[in-house]
């Protein structure tokens, strides 16, 4: 494997973040079991990108039951992709195109 | 409202990538047409002079309606390569597998991210300039089969009426059907031809953005990364 494609490997999913969030954003706090079947992630794949996360301070690991809680900067993350989506996707023009044939 | 608003308009954009996929499958289909086109009027040309030649050796086939019955015969041959290689063109078209990523797009704001990171942003480029030529290319070739078929019916029709009805014999008259097919081709066509040309320019507009769009996105990937 080269360089290129193992950083693209070790790279976190924009889409699974989003995931998580979204999960997180709608459930308010959750345990890491019903956090990864919420997002139909893998037990141990969920937990590298909490870990991540964490470190990002996304979320925070709550008390003994390890619930995981979004924090202020992960929902503001959220905001910012949506707000990326509406401002970059929504600054692009689509000019009319025919039936092709 | 500002999730839905997000996911629509990355619905938007994924219904025109789907329209340039159209654009792909056409451009396939244009090899097939041409060489469709190719061999039905060289199937005309040789069966025109299999037909000069038997009617050297059987007067029958110079009677002018064996003679009318045989050329119209010979040109349903050019017009079922022209439709036929139009209708394989548009079910290549039609074909085509459209609307996949809705899917994940019902997923909210996280499916349209993903749509997006899996977007192959080279590929969607080389089809976009790959269609716009091969859209083009179609209607030139569209017209060029017209104006064949109709210079053969004008030079086979008006050689029955002027040489087996009227006995005369009028040199360089190909050069005046092959001026009066052009110039009714280019009158009825010139609208098809201008709104491909149009297409063309609208394509040209939508790489132009797209590509500005996968700068964005690649910077803003690789932000939210760091």
């Amino acid at each position: 494997m080269s360089t290129g494609e193992q950083s693209r490997a070790s790279r976190p999913d924009l889409y699974v973040v989003a995931r998580i969030i979204k999960s997180l954003k709608e459930q308010n706090k959750m345990n890491r079991t019903a956090l990864a079947t919420s997002t139909g992630l893998a037990y141990d794949k969920l937990v590298k990108y909490l870990d991540w996360m964490q470190e990002k301070q996304f979320v925070r690991i709550e008390g003994d039951g390890g619930f995981v809680v979004l924090t202020e900067r992960g929902l503001e993350t959220y905001d910012g992709l949506v707000k990326w989506i509406m401002e970059y996707v929504g600054r692009l023009r689509f000019p009319k195109l025919g039936s092709g044939a | 409202m500002k999730e839905e608003s997000a996911v629509a308009k990355v619905g938007e954009l994924m219904s025109a990538l789907d329209q340039v996929k159209r654009y792909k499958a056409l451009s396939k289909g244009l090899k097939q047409f041409a060489v469709l086109l190719g061999c039905t009027i060289i199937a005309y040309l040789l069966i025109r002079v299999l037909i000069s030649i038997l009617a050297l050796e059987n007067s029958v086939l110079n009677q002018p309606s064996i003679f009318f019955a045989l050329s119209l015969i010979s040109l349903l041959v050019v017009l079922g390569g022209l439709v036929g290689g139009a209708l394989l063109v548009r079910r290549k078209v039609n074909s085509v597998a459209v609307g996949a990523w809705r899917e994940d797009l019902s997923q909210g704001v996280p499916g349209a991210l993903r749509i997006l990171s899996e977007i192959n942003w080279e590929a969607t480029f080389d089809e976009i300039s790959v269609g716009r030529i091969s859209q083009l290319l179609y209607g030139i070739l569209k017209s060029i089969a017209y104006m064949v078929i109709l210079f053969f019916a004008l030079e086979s029709f008006s050689s029955i009426l002027l040489i087996h009805f009227l006995g005369v014999r009028i040199f360089f008259v190909g050069v005046l059907w092959a001026f009066v097919s052009v110039s009714a081709v280019l009158a009825l066509q010139s609208g098809d031809l201008l709104r491909r040309y149009k297409e063309g320019r609208s394509l040209d507009f939508l790489l132009y953005e797209l590509r500005w769009f996968s700068n964005e996105y690649r910077r803003a990937e690789s932000s939210f990364e760091a």
